[in-house]
């Protein structure tokens, strides 16, 4: 198992977000985590790396656990993030964001090839990789994201709502885009587009008020009466 | 980034030091503010994070000059180098234990926890009756034993001034070399989003902590020069004194934070506001302090160096 989260709660300061929250991410695959506004997923995210503190639970990486690995050295290890809302740093262009991603030492030895891979992969990039990351659209700036994050050469890579406010023409190509990560690593996707995330995951999971409370294949909950009222509005 | 206006203006005026040391304590004078405001611009320039109790720093980098001139006059002259040592020694220990665990909060709390940190080390010395308590250390005399008088006053005048200006000129050179590496694309991250900043790797608090040490220990020094070799004496009230890091910020935000020619410029318009205030209106040369911080801040958020280069590349290559 690439990932595992064993009865993970966590929260801010007094408030509980997460209450025992299980998963799983087997290697090479895409797994999403779906749910209402609110309900912890973005939590769960910054959970998985440690930047907010896991309170009772584990997190397994690659079968060792990691749970209070700090941050830092979970990117070390394998981990990388794409935050909700991109989170680039505006002032740098987008190249300098790409080598911001390959900040560890084990993403720097071979940062010429990963670039090369993610240029071949947003070919877009490449054309603006001397502009400043803050003037590009959306869709561009999701693509950056997405890239800075595979510059740490992840195993496992933690997306978190890539389809906030795009059109949905440019969500179906950055989708596709991800279905081929899946040769090289696993994705845990975040998102609220249940339709779109259902169409490339290998398995799903349902969060409501920190708790996970439908999983299956995708066309098991595509069948499922409450995902479709829900979240398919069908 | 080439640094050599800036360095070329601290070198400058270190020559006129030696070459009019009648002007050598004008000179001095405003070589403080530049020094200052160069010191601060190290940690909040470039982190964007401020420490209300950075006079601390200044105020023990004077004592460890101070202590090595009374309490060990038998090394003679080396009490000059050794002092300086243990001043940015102390410095640089009390920043290394408060940063470990303050720069571990943001921005504003961070801020807030080290208000007390100022105060605190104040009383401690009066409190304990440390290093001469709430007397202070008076260094005139065994300055005049132990260096021979005309030593002594060199020493006090040109010497004072030509380290305040060192200490500026090393804060421009550090700058750069933090900038020039790593850590200055780790702590531009930081700056702009830090949370991204972690999760792309970086470790925030050991890079906050090397710009805070730094500018500690750069601020022992200045603290060393103007207040113990220049002045002569050492009072916990004039050293912990929480103006200064208010000078600091005013001379910083006026040239521009973040730059190196900023504080050179910021420091040289601060002096003359105050030496103008002064003369025409005594006793509110702290209240113009206020009113350059809010005026800079509504009208040249990014000070007079910062706005002008980002004008074009070349003011940005040659005025960094």
């Amino acid at each position: 198992m690439a990932l595992s989260l064993q009865q993970l709660s966590s929260g801010y300061g007094r408030l509980q977000v997460l209450f025992g929250i299980s998963l799983e991410v087997p290697a090479k695959s895409i797994i999403s985590l779906l749910g209402p506004n609110g309900a912890g997923k973005s939590t769960t995210l910054w959970t998985v790396m440690g930047v907010v503190r896991p309170w009772e639970g584990r997190i397994l990486l690659e079968g060792t656990d990691a749970t209070r690995v700090p941050p830092h050295r979970k990117v070390e290890l394998g981990l990388a993030l794409v935050p909700e809302g991109r989170r680039l740093f505006p002032e740098m262009t987008v190249e300098e964001n790409l080598l911001m991603g390959a900040f560890t030492k084990r993403a720097r030895e071979k940062v010429h090839d990963t670039l090369e891979f993610v240029y071949a992969l947003f070919p877009r990039l490449r054309e603006r990789r001397r502009q400043r990351a803050g003037t590009m659209s959306g869709g561009e700036q999701q693509m950056l994201a997405i890239a800075r994050a595979l510059m740490s050469r992840p195993k496992v890579l933690l997306i978190d709502e890539p389809s906030a406010g795009l059109a949905p023409k440019i969500v179906s190509d950055l989708f596709q885009t991800v279905k081929r990560l899946k040769e090289e690593m696993s994705v845990l996707l975040v998102e609220q587009n249940v339709a779109a995330a259902l169409e490339i995951s290998d398995y799903s999971y349902v969060l409501e008020n920190g708790r996970i409370v439908l999983q299956g294949r995708p066309e098991e909950l595509a069948a499922n009466e409450h995902v479709k009222k829900a979240y398919l509005g069908v | 980034m080439r640094p050599y206006i800036p360095l070329g203006a601290y070198l400058a005026l270190m020559a006129l030091a030696f070459a009019l040391p009648e002007y050598s304590k004008q000179i001095a004078s405003i070589a403080f503010y530049m020094a200052l405001g160069q010191a601060v611009n190290i940690f909040v320039g470039l982190t964007r994070y401020v420490n209300f109790g950075y006079a601390a720093f200044l105020g023990i980098g004077a004592y460890g000059l101070g202590a090595a001139i009374l309490y060990m006059p038998q090394l003679g002259i080396a009490t000059i180098p050794i002092g300086l040592a243990l001043g940015m020694g102390l410095a640089a220990l009390l920043a290394l234990t408060v940063g470990a665990i303050a720069l571990r909060l943001r921005g504003a709390y961070f801020a807030i926890a080290t208000i007390g940190l100022n105060e605190g080390i104040k009383h401690l010395i009066i409190g304990a009756n440390i290093w001469g308590g709430g007397a202070g250390l008076m260094l005139g005399s065994s300055m005049f034993k132990v260096y021979g008088r005309d030593l002594a006053l060199f020493l006090a005048n040109v010497g004072s001034a030509a380290l305040i200006l060192l200490t500026g000129l090393i804060s421009v050179l550090a700058m750069y070399f933090i900038q020039a590496g790593r850590a200055g694309y780790a702590l531009a991250a930081i700056r702009q989003d830090e949370d991204a900043a972690k999760v792309m790797g970086i470790n925030p608090t050991r890079y906050k902590l090397l710009a805070f040490v730094t500018s500690a220990v750069l601020s022992g020094l200045l603290g060393a020069a103007f207040f113990s070799l220049g002045n002569m004496q050492v009072f916990p009230e004039n050293v912990f004194f929480i103006d200064y890091i208010l000078d600091g910020l005013a001379v910083m935000f006026l040239g521009g934070a973040g730059t190196v020619t900023g504080p050179i410029v910021g420091g040289l318009i601060y002096y003359g506001a105050r030496y103008l205030v002064g003369i025409y209106l005594p006793g509110l040369q702290s209240l113009i302090t206020s009113l350059i911080v809010f005026l800079v801040m509504l009208f040249l958020p990014n000070g007079i160096v910062g706005t002008l280069n980002r004008r074009s590349e070349g003011l940005r290559t040659w005025l960094p």
